[in-house]
């Protein structure tokens, strides 16, 4: 009876493994483990384009969240132990790329194969009732009494914190830098007074923007972006020209798979992601949420992660913030 | 807990939680303390040290007071009798069911749940732990957790040396096959322990009918219903989505 | 006029929600789901929210919402279910019902407990909602007030009540637990400078320890362990007809009913801290103003009824910041903030010009949640308490199966396991030796917001400690913590006894009767 029942599962199993493997991809559901908690801006894009994706492959995608270690490290980690089958892909940010340089790993971002969806660019604004109406008034204010103004950016070594010291070095201003656990609470702090300057993205500030409690001085970014309501917030790069030596580092939210992943599998996805991308679904979400659309795989999308684990690892490493040096793990200086 | 061997317990309690405070207070001592880390200027109420020498401080003064009473109170005196071969060899009812316990939980959480497929796994730490306290026979109870504690061990060496992961990297269900054959043998041989007593059969029943369907509820429930993954798929999960594609063919 | 306005657009809202059958079965549906989640040890508010979040996807923005916010609701109810009949909260929201409930259900009274904490929970929700549509453009004006030395106080204060939660055998049992859970709240990145403290090169250490896992060990093991050990029965439920409201008990309790509603949206509406901390405070706050603060702990049905209403009222607080500035104010309000954007809504000051209505359907949704909330909990709470029939050798295994998927749920990280049991052997020792553990649970979820904050506070004043002094909501806290802390000291209170004595021109009792 034991001996029987044994065999049979044995059997049904062995089927089931072989049965599976033949088939093209993808013959069954996808799995997109996202690294950081449910309900952040990764979390989202990845659900959205992860349902568009889903019609297309004709599978579905559950996207969950494994969250905790060093910058997702926790996460990246279970997907890279994972079949390199495309089953299982890491929903990704900027953020993970410094997950070598702080000990939660020991790989390079050259493991993985990213699909870039975009990121909302970063933006300074200031508190309401701050006297500074444009970029200029503010940058000579700081610099006339260095490191008085306070400013908020999110976490020390987040992707705003960088943004933040990029426009600190291109303008030569000092200001004093007052870490918050996150966005949401640096917003408020700029809203309650108790800093004056934020940088954040626009994602992020939108209504707040909108709302007249917080006031957009410069965009970040080369371009300058139109927000409803707003009206367009320029780009700081024509006053401040050396902004163009540190900027911009935008972020890059999306998912990867394994590099060492099969050529037609990462083609299979590659395509189906252009083709979310241009669906209706994402280009409404992404527009509505001020998201800029990358939409880099492949190549070009390795290039990029390598650009930002360079920049990120070494800021960090200058900054005394990070446990190796990027030399350890080869990382070129930017 | 009496008031003597309360101040017994209170008496090495306070020389551990010395200790730790102290060890907190040394390692806090390597922790920036003035220099700038991290990008953000620091001043001594800035450190990140701050509040853990402040936690580690008040935790010293709680316990040499708690020291201080316990001495005071005689709790010093006797309490080297505790770990007396008699008493190890011998140990009280309480220290055995206490021990079984500790047993299953350690042997369910650090070995089973991450290596071992969930249902699998839940079933194989429920029916020997419910039904060793449901049927409350010390015969019973000694024999399922020399069964539990045999099959941890075999694991953990299996697990340390290196053996395991390798076998399951050739065959995912190397050591799932045993183990589910393990879980149908674990209830035969309880059955046959408990021969024909009608009270405890009926409780053999319902605790192998909770064992199998709570288990079987949960994972249902969670990887279908809530779309969670489980710690570990394997058996039974493949078996569930071999049987739900036999039902639907993706990509179609 | 602006009340008749928003009563009138309130009551259009209800009527399109309740015209359609589906929104009503996914209200029902969700609030029951919500109502079990919360009732299981390890299946909390924020992972339900969050769970749902996924499944709610791909429906229409309305049915999503009355699915979250119901289970939102149904959840934070349900909690008080295993806090009553176990002694293991099923969500860290009602851990303080535990206190007082699990007392009542041991004389039997737990199906008059499960009674008073539906109807309390029913109230607190309804006041939370009230003050959601007439008081939020006030609320927020004050939640703009709150800066990091107004954070500092508030955690300075949770600490405060925890410390006097304290042990029958040594009034320091209690610190000593609040210190090893403060200390225990340091582990990982410092969230000002990011610097690793005791993570000992440990990976899974670096984000911090989690609360959930911590709370399920803390609570949930070492009940485990005792039923189990000392071949404890479950609590045994007198017979009853039914579960009746007890308005009269309820009417009795109208002070206390007000009083915590009243924290409970506050605490809801400061950004960050949520129904946790709620019913801790609200239940601390019942006892320290007590007439007779001995009978807390002992099956004081004030206890059970303030920490349930101040959870649920914490609701409605908690959307407050939520929705007018796109802050959550509380662990699961970040999961809803998340599903809010899935569905293209943000929330945030231009929500009514972007949604017209918005705010009122929100409402709309919160009420029937509640009703529903109500109905089902007066029917359910009967049925309830049969599983204590249940036989607890079996019962309690199956707990801590649940205990396992749960703290792995919210993550799918399997070193929660690991530190979940670890928490909860220690717990069992410190349990056996008369420590409350509710101190170490508070200090754990406590402790980085008066860590960070304190630490901020002075970073932005450059050192000073002027400010503590100088902005009034400040002062108020500063206010509440000195009251707090003389009520705690025996002299302070003799000392009221007599000044009141003198007042009322009663004769000065005996100075020598006072001492004990």
């Amino acid at each position: 009876m034991k001996k029987t029942l044994v065999l049979s599962t044995a059997i049904l199993m062995a089927s089931v493994t072989t049965g599976l493997a033949a088939d093209k991809y993808p013959a069954r559901d996808i799995t997109n483990v996202v690294v950081w908690a449910a309900g952040g801006g990764t979390d989202l894009c990845n659900r959205v384009v992860s349902a568009e994706m889903a019609k297309i492959l004709g599978v579905n995608i559950n996207v969950t969240n494994k969250t905790g270690g060093v910058s997702g490290s926790i996460g990246m980690d279970a997907v890279y132990n994972e079949k390199p089958d495309g089953y299982t892909i890491a929903g990704i940010s900027e953020s993970v790329v410094t997950a070598a340089v702080q000990g939660g790993w020991d790989k390079r971002m050259e493991v993985w194969s990213p699909f870039i969806i975009g990121g909302s660019p970063d933006v300074v604004s200031v508190t309401a009732s701050a006297p500074y109406k444009d970029l200029k008034e503010l940058i000579e204010a700081a610099k006339a009494e260095p490191n008085k103004i306070k400013a908020s950016a999110s976490a020390a070594g987040s992707i705003h914190h960088l943004n933040l010291l990029a426009l600190m070095n291109g303008s030569g201003a000092k200001f004093n830098y007052i870490p918050y656990n996150g966005s949401a609470p640096a917003q408020n702090a700029a809203m309650s007074g108790e800093v004056t300057v934020v940088v954040t993205s626009v994602a992020e500030q939108q209504q707040l923007l909108k709302g007249k409690k917080l006031r957009p001085l410069g965009m970040l970014t080369p371009d300058s972006f139109t927000v409803d309501g707003v009206g367009t917030i320029p780009s700081s790069f024509p006053d401040y020209p050396k902004l163009k030596e540190y900027l911009p580092i935008s972020q890059a939210i999306g998912f990867a798979v394994r590099s060492d992943t099969p050529e037609d599998v990462k083609k299979t996805l590659g395509d189906a992601f252009e083709k979310a991308l241009k669906s209706d679904a994402v280009k409404k979400w992404t527009t509505e949420n001020y998201y800029t659309v990358s939409g880099k795989h492949g190549k070009a999308a390795q290039a990029e992660f390598a650009r930002l684990e360079s920049l990120f690892g070494w800021t960090l490493f200058e900054l005394g913030a990070a446990k190796f040096s990027p030399e350890k793990f080869g990382i070129p200086k930017p | 807990m009496n008031k003597e061997a309360m101040r017994r317990a209170d008496f090495k309690t306070g020389i551990i939680l010395i200790v730790l405070s102290v060890l907190v207070l040394v390692e806090t001592s390597t922790f920036p303390m003035t220099d700038s880390y991290g990008g953000v200027q620091n001043v001594w109420y800035v450190s990140p040290a701050l509040f853990p020498l402040i936690i580690g401080g008040v935790l010293l003064v709680l316990s040499v007071v708690l020291l201080a009473n316990a001495i005071r109170e005689g709790g010093h005196r006797g309490g080297a009798g505790t770990l007396s071969p008699r008493r190890l060899l011998s140990p009280s009812e309480h220290t055995v069911r206490f021990g079984t316990i500790l047993l299953y939980l350690l042997a369910y959480v650090y070995l089973f749940v991450p290596y071992v497929d969930f249902a699998l796994a839940t079933f194989l730490f429920l029916f020997p732990f419910a039904l060793s306290f449901y049927v409350d026979r010390p015969d019973i109870l000694k024999k399922m957790a020399l069964i539990i504690l045999g099959l941890s061990v075999i694991m953990a060496v299996l697990l340390l040396s290196g053996v395991w992961p390798r076998a399951v990297e050739s065959f995912e269900y190397a050591f799932e096959i045993p183990l589910a054959v393990l879980a149908i043998a674990v209830p035969v041989y309880a059955r046959r322990l408990i021969g024909d007593d009608p009270l405890l059969a009926r409780r053999f029943l319902i605790t192998l009918i909770v064992a199998i369907a709570s288990p079987l509820f949960l994972f249902l429930a969670f990887r279908y219903g809530l779309r969670v993954q489980m710690p570990h798929e394997g058996l039974v999960a493949d078996a569930a989505e071999a049987i739900r594609y036999f039902f639907r063919t993706p990509g179609a | 006029m602006y009340v008749i306005d928003q009563f009138t657009s309130f009551g259009l809202s209800l009527y399109a929600t309740l015209i359609s059958p589906v929104n009503i079965l996914v209200l029902v549906g969700a609030t029951l789901l919500g109502i079990i989640f919360g009732a299981l040890p390890g299946l909390t508010a924020t992972l339900g929210v969050a769970l749902l979040t996924t499944l709610t996807y791909g429906v229409p923005t309305e049915t999503a919402l009355i699915a979250l916010l119901s289970m939102y609701v149904g959840a934070v109810y349900g909690g008080s279910y295993a806090s009553i009949l176990i002694n293991i909260p099923g969500t860290a929201a009602s851990a303080a019902t535990a206190l007082d409930g699990y007392p009542l259900a041991l004389k039997g009274e737990a199906g008059k407990a499960l009674g008073l904490t539906t109807t309390a929970s029913f109230l607190g929700t309804m006041f939370g909602m009230v003050v959601l549509v007439l008081l939020s453009p006030l609320i927020i004006d004050l939640a703009l007030q709150f800066t990091s030395f107004e954070f500092f106080l508030l955690a300075f204060f949770g600490i405060l009540i925890s410390g006097t939660l304290s042990s029958r055998d040594l009034v320091y049992k209690g610190w000593i637990a609040g210190f090893i859970g403060l200390f225990m709240s340091t582990v990982g990145r410092d969230r000002l400078q990011f610097f690793p403290r005791f993570t000992f090169d440990i990976s899974e250490l670096d984000a911090g320890l989690e609360v959930v896992p911590v709370l399920l060990g803390a609570f949930g093991i070492p009940q485990i362990i005792k039923v189990l050990v000392n071949r404890q029965p479950l609590a045994r439920p007198k017979e009853f007809a039914r579960i009746l409201p007890e308005w009269g008990t309820i009417a009795r309790n109208a002070k206390h009913i007000v009083r915590s509603a009243s924290i409970g949206v506050g605490i809801g509406s400061v950004p960050g801290i949520g129904e946790d901390i709620a019913g801790w405070v609200s239940y601390g706050v019942a006892r320290n103003t007590s007439k007779h603060p001995e009978t807390f702990g002992t099956g004081e049905v004030a206890g059970v009824v303030s920490s349930e209403t101040a959870n649920n009222a914490c609701i409605g607080g908690a959307l407050i910041p939520l929705i007018t500035l796109g802050i959550p104010g509380s662990p699961p309000a970040a999961m809803l903030l998340g599903a809010l954007m899935l569905h293209n809504v943000t929330p945030g000051p231009m929500i009514e010009f972007e949604h017209p209505g918005f705010i009122l359907e929100l409402t709309a949704i919160l009420l029937l949640a509640s009703l529903a909330m109500w109905g089902l909990g007066i029917t359910l709470a009967k049925q309830v308490v049969k599983v204590l029939k249940l036989p607890a050798q079996v019962f309690m295994p199956v707990i801590a199966v649940l205990c396992v998927i749960g703290s792995y749920s919210l993550g799918l990280n399997v070193f929660n396991l690991y530190l979940m049991i670890a928490v909860g052997i220690v717990a069992y020792f410190l349990t056996e030796m008369e420590y409350p553990i509710s101190p170490l649970v508070i200090g754990v979820i406590l402790g980085p917001m008066a860590d960070e904050n304190l630490r901020r506070a002075l970073m932005v004043s450059e050192g000073s400690f002027a400010p503590l002094f100088q902005r009034p909501v400040c002062l108020l806290l500063l206010v509440v913590i000195v009251l707090t802390v003389m009520s705690q000291i025996p002299a302070c209170k003799r000392a009221k006894e007599r000044l009141t004595d003198r007042v009322l021109g009663r004769k000065p009792r005996n100075a020598s009767m006072d001492v004990d």
